[in-house]
C-alpha cells in the first residue's frame, strides 16, 4: 500500500509571549520533528497522554494549522514520493525538488491552493456539542462544505444531504431540525456527516467518541468501520481511550511530549510493546475482567511542562531503564523488523 | 459483615419547569463495612444523584419523595434524611466524605491547599488540636523553655475547647501579641496537612502545600481533593468518577492509591463510575443502574461471569475487544420526564415480554448475594 500523507520532520511550535510588548519567550514544542506515514485506506491511531501533541499533529497535517518546519506529503504518487526521497538525500537545493514540493507538499500551500484540497480532507472533532453551530438547521450544517467547496447549488444540496444522513444512520425527517433537538451519539453523527459529504479522502477523527456513553460508543464505531469500507477512507484515529484504538486501527504511534516513540502494527504494539513508556501506558489499561491479574508498571510524577521538555530522551526523568546517554542524546526512531519502530537507546 | 450504608426504596424527583424528572425510583442498596461497592450505569441514570442524596445535598429543584437512607457507623443507627441539618453537618466530610469527579472546580481557586485542607481539620478535629497543644504547651513548661505568655496561650486553647465560639476568644484573636496563640495552631495544622498530603504520595509536600489550585496538575489537584475527603478518616467514602477526566496512567495511580489507603484507612467506598474496567480493578461488588432505578447487583465476578439481567449484558458486550465486533444497545436512554411504565428498560430490550411494558419487577434474590430486577427470570424460574 502506498501512503496517502507522509510527514517528514514536522514542528509546529506555538509561541509564549509576555512582557511590555508581548514579545515571544518561549516556545511550546507541540509537535517536534515527527515522520510518520498514513497508508492509503487505513485506520492509523495516536494514542497518549494529554497535552502530549495529538490533537495539533492531526490540525497541522490538515493543515488547520501552519506548521513551523518539515513537510506534508498529501495524495502523491508513489514514484514522486521516491524521487523526493532521492532528492533530499543527495540534492536537497535543487530546482526539480521544489517544483514537486510545491505541487504535493501542503506546508508549502498558500490560500486558494490550499482551499482546492480541503475537500479532500476533513475533520471530526472530540465534542459535537460545541462543533456545530446550535442556530443552524442540520441541512445547512450538512450542506455548508458543498456550498462553500463549490461542489453543489440548490435542490441537488439537500439531495446529497438527504442521501448523506441515510448513510450515517440519521432519517429524512430530522433535516429541518436544530444539533439541540438530538443526543450525544445522533450529534457525532451529523459532524461525520459534515465531514463526509464533500467525499474526502482523508479523515482526522479528533476523540471522537470521548464525550459518549459505552453503549453509543460502540454504535459510532461500527459507523466509522462501515463508512470507511464504503467510501474507502483512510482515518487518523486520535484518541486517548487505548482499548477504543485497539479496536479500530491497524496501526498506531504512541506519542510522548511532542514526539512519536513507538509506531507499530496494532496487534504487534499491544502484544509486545518495546519503549518504556508504552510498556507502562498499555499497562495502565483498566482491564473489565476481574479474574485478570497482570504484571504493571506504574509511572511516577507528572508529565514534564513541553516549555522545557528534559534533555535528550523526553522521557529519561521518568524512565526505569534510564542509562546515561538518555539524557545526552535524543534518540531517533529505529526500524525493529516487520514495521516497527521504536525510539529508544535500550535498542 | 455488618451492614454500615442501607437505602431503601429513595425516590426522588426533580420538579423542572419542563416537567417532572423521575430521577431516582425506588432506589435498593446496602454497603458493608470495609467495601467497596461499585455504581456503574450511563450518563444520566441517576449514579450521582443517588451519591447526593446519601449526604442529603440534593440540589434544589430536586425533592426526595420517599425512602429510607439509614447510615450505621458506630452502633447507632441513624436515617439520615430525617435529621436536622446542624447533625447532617457535622457527618458531612467527618464520618462521609466525598470525592467529586472534577477536581479543579471542586477546589477554591483563591485558596491555598492549606488553607483548603486546614479547613476540614478546624471543621471537625478542632477539639483533638486543642488538647494536643495544651499537652504541648505543657511540656514547653516542663522543660523551662516557655516565655510568660504561653500561659495565657494555653488558657486560650482551654476556652476554645470549652466554647469554641466564645466571644472572649474573638476578641483576643484580634490583639497583637496576645493572638499568639493562633500561630501556634496554624504551625500545628500545617504539620498536619503536610502529612496527609504525604500519604498522598505527593512529592515534595511541603512547597505544594503553599500552592494554588491552577498550579497543580490534574493528578495532583485529584490527590488533594482525595487528601481533603480522608482528613477526618471517614467511615464512608463516596468516590463520583473520580478518575474520569484523568489520563489512564495518571487513573491507574490514583486507584491504586485508593486501594492502599482504603487498607490503611478502613473506609467503606461507595465508587460512582461508567467504567467497566475500573470497576474490575477496584470494586467488590458492583450495582447496575439504569434510567433511575438499579437492576442488578452482585459480586464483581458474578456480574462479569454471569450476568442475568440484558442491560448488564449489553452494557459488558459494549465494551470494545480486538478481533470482536463492536455489539451495542439499540436506542437511547429514555427521558426521565415521562420514563417507559412498567420496567423502564423494556423499548431497548431484545428479551421484552408482555408484562414488561405494564408491571414494574420486583428486587429478587435469584442466587446468594445475587438481586436481580427484571420479569424474565422470575417467569423463567416459575
Amino acid at each position: 500500500m502506498s501512503a496517502l500523507v507522509k510527514t517528514v520532520e514536522l514542528k509546529k511550535y506555538y509561541p509564549v509571549t509576555g512582557g511590555v510588548f508581548k514579545r515571544k519567550i518561549a516556545e511550546v514544542k507541540a509537535v517536534d520533528d515527527v515522520s510518520i506515514g498514513i497508508k492509503r485506506g487505513e485506520c492509523f491511531g495516536l494514542v497518549g497522554e494529554s497535552g502530549c501533541g495529538k490533537t495539533t499533529l492531526g490540525k497541522t497535517i490538515i493543515r488547520l494549522l501552519k506548521p513551523n518546519g518539515g513537510n506534508i506529503y498529501f495524495d502523491a504518487p508513489d514514484d514522486v514520493m521516491e524521487e523526493v526521497e532521492k532528492l533530499t538525500n543527495s540534492d536537497p537545493d535543487s530546482e526539480r525538488l521544489k517544483e514537486l514540493r510545491k505541487q504535493y507538499d501542503l506546508s508549502t500551500f498558500k490560500r486558494g491552493k490550499l482551499r482546492r484540497i480541503r475537500s479532500k480532507m476533513q475533520i471530526v472533532y472530540q465534542d459535537p456539542t460545541t462543533s456545530l453551530d446550535p442556530r443552524m438547521l442540520v441541512k445547512d450544517i450538512v450542506g455548508e462544505p458543498l456550498v462553500v467547496q463549490k461542489l453543489a447549488k440548490g435542490t441537488h444540496v439537500t439531495e446529497r444531504v438527504l442521501e448523506m444522513l441515510r448513510k450515517v444512520g440519521l432519517t429524512d425527517k430530522q433535516l429541518y431540525r436544530f444539533p439541540h433537538e438530538f443526543s450525544g451519539g445522533q450529534r457525532q453523527r451529523i459532524a461525520v456527516a459534515r465531514a463526509l459529504i464533500v467525499n474526502p479522502k482523508l479523515v482526522i477523527l479528533d476523540e471522537p467518541t470521548s464525550s459518549v456513553d459505552v453503549s453509543v460508543r460502540a454504535q459510532l464505531l461500527n459507523l466509522f468501520t462501515e463508512l470507511q469500507k464504503d467510501f474507502g477512507l483512510t482515518y487518523l484515529f486520535i484518541s486517548h481511550d487505548l482499548s477504543v484504538v485497539e479496536c479500530i486501527s491497524h496501526r498506531v504511534a504512541v506519542m510522548y511530549l511532542g514526539k512519536v516513540v513507538e509506531l507499530a502494527r496494532t496487534e504487534e504494539l499491544y502484544k509486545n510493546p518495546h519503549h518504556p513508556y508504552a510498556i507502562a501506558l498499555l499497562s495502565a489499561i483498566p482491564i473489565p475482567d476481574p479474574t485478570l491479574r497482570r504484571q504493571r508498571v506504574m509511572l511516577t510524577g507528572d508529565v514534564p511542562s513541553p516549555i522545557n521538555p528534559p534533555f535528550g530522551c523526553r522521557f529519561h526523568p521518568r524512565c526505569s531503564k534510564m542509562m546515561e546517554v538518555c539524557s545526552k542524546e535524543e534518540p531517533r526512531l529505529k526500524d525493529m523488523g516487520n514495521g516497527h519502530f521504536v525510539a529508544c537507546h535500550l535498542f | 459483615m455488618r451492614t454500615l450504608l442501607d437505602i431503601e426504596d429513595l425516590v426522588l424527583k426533580f420538579y423542572t419547569y419542563e416537567g417532572i424528572v423521575e430521577a431516582l425510583d425506588e432506589v435498593n442498596l446496602n454497603l458493608k463495612e470495609g467495601e467497596t461497592l461499585g455504581v456503574v450505569g450511563e450518563t444520566g441514570c441517576g449514579k450521582s444523584v443517588t451519591a447526593l442524596s446519601t449526604l442529603v445535598l440534593v440540589p434544589t429543584p430536586g425533592r426526595i419523595e420517599g425512602g429510607h437512607i439509614f447510615f450505621e457507623p458506630g452502633d447507632k443507627r441513624v436515617d439520615l434524611l430525617r435529621q436536622d441539618e446542624s447533625v447532617l453537618r457535622k457527618i458531612r466530610g467527618k464520618d462521609i466524605s466525598m470525592i467529586f469527579q472534577e477536581p479543579r472546580v471542586y477546589l477554591n481557586p483563591v485558596y491555598t491547599v492549606l488553607d483548603q485542607i486546614s479547613e476540614v481539620y478546624m471543621q471537625h478535629r478542632m477539639k483533638e488540636l486543642c488538647k494536643r497543644a495544651i499537652a504541648e504547651i505543657d511540656n514547653e513548661i516542663k522543660s523551662g523553655k516557655a516565655s510568660f505568655l504561653v500561659e495565657f496561650d494555653k488558657s486560650m486553647f482551654k476556652e476554645m475547647l470549652k466554647n469554641p465560639k466564645s466571644s472572649v476568644l474573638k476578641v483576643v484573636s484580634k490583639i497583637p501579641i496576645l493572638n499568639r496563640y493562633k500561630r501556634r495552631l496554624e504551625r500545628m495544622l500545617r504539620k498536619e496537612v503536610v502529612e496527609i498530603l504525604r500519604t498522598m504520595e505527593i512529592a515534595d509536600p511541603e512547597r505544594v502545600v503553599n500552592m494554588y489550585p491552577h498550579e497543580l496538575s490534574g493528578g495532583m489537584a485529584q490527590r488533594v481533593v482525595i487528601a481533603m475527603a480522608l482528613a477526618c478518616n471517614p467511615t464512608l467514602l463516596i468516590a463520583d468518577e473520580p478518575t474520569t477526566n484523568l489520563d489512564v496512567t495518571v487513573q491507574f495511580q490514583i486507584l491504586n492509591l485508593i486501594k492502599i489507603l482504603k487498607d490503611k484507612f478502613g473506609s467503606s467506598i461507595l465508587y460512582i463510575t461508567h467504567d467497566m474496567g475500573v470497576v474490575a480493578e477496584v470494586c467488590q461488588r458492583v450495582a447496575v443502574m439504569y434510567a433511575g432505578s438499579i437492576c442488578e447487583i452482585a459480586d464483581v465476578m458474578e456480574i462479569f461471569k454471569n450476568p442475568i439481567h440484558p442491560y448488564t449484558k449489553g452494557l459488558l458486550e459494549s465494551i470494545p475487544l480486538p478481533g470482536k465486533e463492536f455489539k451495542s444497545i439499540d436506542g437511547t436512554v429514555p427521558s426521565l420526564i415521562n420514563p417507559p411504565a412498567g420496567c423502564r428498560f423494556h423499548d431497548r430490550c431484545p428479551y421484552a415480554i408482555e408484562i414488561c411494558s405494564k408491571m414494574k419487577p420486583k428486587m429478587v434474590e435469584v442466587k446468594k448475594d445475587h438481586f436481580l430486577r427484571c420479569h424474565l427470570y422470575v417467569g423463567v424460574r416459575k
